[in-house]
């Protein structure tokens, strides 16, 4: 199989996973995206990005919760970028990750049928951020109207605002300097992000145990997000 | 050099029956009226040897080959040309696909074929044609005609003959708008 | 040696009664013909027009008026979600492009094989093509989140600097049904020419202006007639592979993704099969709807015509149930979990009851009741039977979208589906159809009258032996 050489990807430890969910409102925060309520969400109209896969092993009371956070797999061959019939979403070759165009896309919702992750949300309605929420929105990211499309970037802003600052300075970004919203606020540093192209950094290191794998491997997506399987 | 009828006025007679149409044309045509000043107009597609008159040629297959060329090079234009003015990289797959290629072509080739062959009926008969011209509205009921050219001097054998074979009217034509 | 000479559409070959009941040996001279078809058309009482205002308004409400509230407010209000995020839109899509392969089969398939019982319904066909385009048409859009922007999958130079992803099978249904829209519309026009001169010659007043125009100038000469018969022949040769090519991008639709219980080979050939099944029966519904609300129809359509679409409609039955059978076969063999997932919800889950309604209505019924002539040549059974048809091939399209999609490959976003405003605009379509096709029915000639005439000349009975047996000769 052919592997893919990137830059960006993201491991996470499952068993530092504890599933308090910390990542999902970080990610939330970061990226302008809204609150729907309970009864859409209990719709499958929630709109996280990421979301926390809660499974149960065992029978009361020998039992035990497993967490997996699953976010967009930034696939190396992603299934959702040829079904688009627009180039709305496509792959970026600067930092090898699937871009969302907000403004490009027309809603066929092909690309999320075709993700075997379902990590894609659709805008059903325009929704609101009420007060005092609008005031937490994120200037480098845009506000979605309804119709389209979206999913997790990788805090597509984060990166870029690390490059440049480092380009600014005349180096190279160094591991860990760069940082989404849902690796910077685990608190049990269950989720790494750095650059899978060099061999030193953080996430090349811990992906190369023998815990690594990939959701869905066998696809042949090539998913840039490494799982470390839970042996506890 | 042969004397043309073509300028004269035109004549028609009309037939119940095709038989005695197809009789009316061997008739006219040993009076001396030339196959190109004859023309039979009827309500079904009689083919040219029930009339026994020559096949009429027609361009529409080769018109309909020029579109599906014409469909078969924009369809490649599209799937091999227009990628390449803004370079976007899909799924891993390839810049210029060939199989999802094929497809484009292939709508793009009937498209073509079936424009232009539509397109080749319509200025093959110069239409849309609205203004006068011999007809009888007869002709959509059922009625076979047949129109004709002819010098003054067989005006009158043909006639003749024409009544002979049962046309049930043979006059000069009227034209009527279309 | 007994030689059996018998023509293919005759029941019993003896008695000049049985041999009148079909249209072929019940000629009529052209000119009461002409003014039977004319008649049809011209005839439409107040019960006519009561259901033409009905379906008006249920056009306005339900389509344009549920869209609109769906454009103002968003794809909400419809009751797709995560992870059902095509529903009924995309059945009814699927649907309706299958209703219109009917046209063409009928028309085209048996023009090209001289079948001698299409003349008088080809054009009847043809217009459900049409129209059944017309309806399904909508659905791409209807379904776009936002259709304000459809524009942008259109392959044409912009200030975006940007051309549409060839890649796409959206765009390539874009292409092929453009195609097949435009073919089908102009195959049916072409035959129609000498029938609209036809209605230019019997008609006076606004509909002689209209025919007039419509009719481009047709006389009826031996060029013209070799210029529109070649045309003819040419489409009907084309618009077969391009009817076999739009089905089949719409079922790659599916078949291309990765998603359990679609991404199946068998789908491209057993959705045509499926398509020509409700397609061929729902031309014995509009036939029979034709023959008891048109005057003089019921010269025109006979039991005969029913008969020969109810064999079709029963050798579809079998080459879907052949086809399904195919796909589940496989499936059910073999071990993917996310593939039986999605089975078990298909056949035992809270619309299984779904699942059974369709292998009911698309095999039992058909399989139980077709292979009686007596029931293939009563045209109300015909209607009913094709009802239940079309009842079951619908459900297979909302078994294949929603359902399917409520079974993704992590049990943690499995999902369900209850559609809301769909229903409304399902309603309205099916409307626009129906409206479109009684107007039509009213304007266009429904009989190709030059067609008609053609066949009964064409045929006649041939002495053989001590017996006279119905013969057609090739007129062309």
């Amino acid at each position: 199989m052919e592997e893919s050489h990137g830059k960006w990807g993201m491991v996470i430890d499952l068993d530092r996973c504890n599933g308090c969910q910390a990542c999902v409102t970080a990610c939330s925060l970061e990226n302008n995206i809204p609150a729907t309520g309970y009864d859409n969400a209990s719709y499958g109209r929630g709109m996280h990005w990421m979301r926390i896969i809660r499974t149960w092993e065992g029978e009361y009371p020998d039992i035990k919760a497993n967490f997996q956070p699953v976010m967009c797999q930034q696939c190396g061959r992603a299934p959702c970028e040829p079904v688009c019939p627009v180039f709305a979403t496509q792959h970026s070759q600067a930092e090898e990750i699937n871009l969302q165009v907000y403004n490009r896309c027309i809603g066929t919702r092909y690309c999320a049928n075709n993700c075997p992750y379902t990590a894609r949300v659709f805008n059903w309605f325009d929704w609101e951020h009420p007060e005092p929420m609008n005031y937490y929105l994120n200037p480098d990211v845009t506000v979605r109207g309804r119709g389209v499309m979206e999913k997790c970037t990788f805090c597509v802003q984060r990166i870029r605002r690390g490059e440049e600052t480092a380009k600014a300075q005349g180096r190279g970004v160094q591991d860990g300097e760069v940082q989404p919203a849902c690796a910077q606020v685990c608190p049990t540093n269950a989720i790494v992000f750095g650059d899978f192209s060099d061999p030193e950094s953080r996430v090349s290191q811990l992906a190369s145990t023998q815990r690594s794998a990939r959701l869905e491997e066998s696809l042949g997506t090539q998913p840039r997000v490494v799982y470390l399987q839970s042996l506890l | 050099m042969s004397e043309s009828a073509h300028e004269t006025a035109a004549h028609l007679a009309l037939f119940d029956e095709v038989d005695h149409a197809a009789d009316a044309i061997v008739r006219l045509r040993e009076i001396g009226i030339y196959e190109r000043d004859l023309e039979v107009i009827s309500g079904l597609p009689f083919s040219h040897k029930i009339l026994g008159r020559p096949e009429k040629r027609t361009y529409v297959p080769l018109v309909g080959v020029f579109g599906a060329l014409v469909g078969f090079a924009t369809g490649a234009a599209f799937n091999f040309g227009t990628p390449l003015l803004y370079p976007m990289r899909v799924g891993g797959q390839a810049l210029l696909p060939i199989p999802p290629g094929l497809l484009i072509m292939f709508e793009a080739t009937m498209l073509g074929l079936l424009v232009f062959s539509f397109v080749g009926v319509l200025i093959e008969n110069g239409f849309p044609f609205f203004r006068r011209k011999e007809y009888h509205p007869d002709i959509a009921n059922g009625k076979i005609a047949i129109v004709f050219h002819c010098l003054p001097h067989q005006e009158s054998l043909a006639y003749a003959a024409m009544r002979q074979l049962g046309a049930e009217k043979v006059s000069r034509a009227e034209t009527i708008v279309l | 040696m007994a030689v059996e000479a018998k023509h293919l559409a005759l029941h019993h070959s003896d008695g000049e009664e049985n041999l009148r009941e079909q249209l072929m040996f019940d000629p009529k001279p052209r000119k009461e013909m002409n003014a039977m078809v004319m008649e049809a058309m011209q005839t439409a009482d107040l019960k006519y027009w009561t259901v033409v205002a009905i379906l008006a308004g249920l056009v306005a409400t339900c389509l344009l008026g549920a869209w609109g509230y769906m454009i103002v407010v968003g794809m909400g209000v419809a009751g797709i979600n995560r992870p059902v995020f095509w529903g009924l839109f995309i059945s009814n899509f699927v649907f309706w492009i299958g209703i219109s392969h009917a046209g063409t089969f009928v028309s085209a398939i048996l023009r090209v094989f001289k079948a001698e019982f299409r003349r008088p319904f080809t054009r009847a066909a043809e217009l459900m093509t049409t129209f059944g385009l017309a309806a399904g048409a909508t659905y791409p859009l209807i379904h776009l989140g936002r259709v304000w922007t459809f524009y942008y999958m259109i392959p044409a130079p912009n200030q975006r600097g940007l051309w549409p992803n060839f890649h796409s099978p959206l765009e390539w249904d874009l292409v092929a049904i453009t195609t097949y829209l435009l073919g089908s519309t102009m195959y049916l026009f072409l035959p129609l020419i000498p029938d609209l001169a036809m209605a230019r010659d019997n008609s006076t007043g606004w509909r002689y202006q209209l025919y007039r125009f419509l009719a481009l100038g047709w006389r009826g000469t031996e060029t013209e007639w070799r210029h529109l018969t070649t045309a003819i022949k040419i489409f009907a040769w084309t618009i077969i592979p391009v009817m076999f090519s739009v089905h089949t991008i719409v079922s790659w639709d599916f078949a291309v993704s990765m998603t359990p219980g679609w991404h199946s080979t068998i789908f491209g050939p057993f959705f045509i099969a499926g398509a020509v099944f409700s397609g061929v029966s729902a031309v014995a519904m509009v036939l029979f709807i034709i023959r008891i609300s048109m005057v003089n129809m019921d010269y025109f359509i006979r039991a005969e015509h029913f008969d020969g679409l109810g064999k079709l409609v029963l050798i579809f039955s079998f080459v879907w149930a052949y086809f399904y059978f195919n796909e589940f076969m496989v499936e059910w063999y073999g071990g993917e979990a996310a593939h039986h997932n999605v089975m078990d919800f298909i056949t035992k889950g809270p619309n299984a009851w779904l699942w059974y309604v369709m292998l009911i209505c698309n095999i039992v019924i058909p399989w139980l009741t077709l292979w009686s002539g007596k029931v293939r040549r009563t045209p109300w059974m015909m209607f009913v039977i094709g009802v239940v048809i079309n009842i079951g091939m619908y459900i297979e399209r909302v078994v294949i979208v929603p359902i399917t999609l409520s079974r993704g490959r992590f049990p943690f976003d499995w999902g369900e589906y209850t559609p809301r405003v769909e229903i409304l605009i399902s309603i309205g379509s099916l409307s626009l159809f129906l409206l479109l096709y009684a107007l039509a029915s009213r304007v266009i000639p429904l009989i190709p009258v030059w067609e008609v005439q053609e066949g009964q000349e064409a045929h006649s009975l041939k002495k053989i032996g001590k017996t006279e047996v119905p013969s057609v000769i090739d007129v062309e």
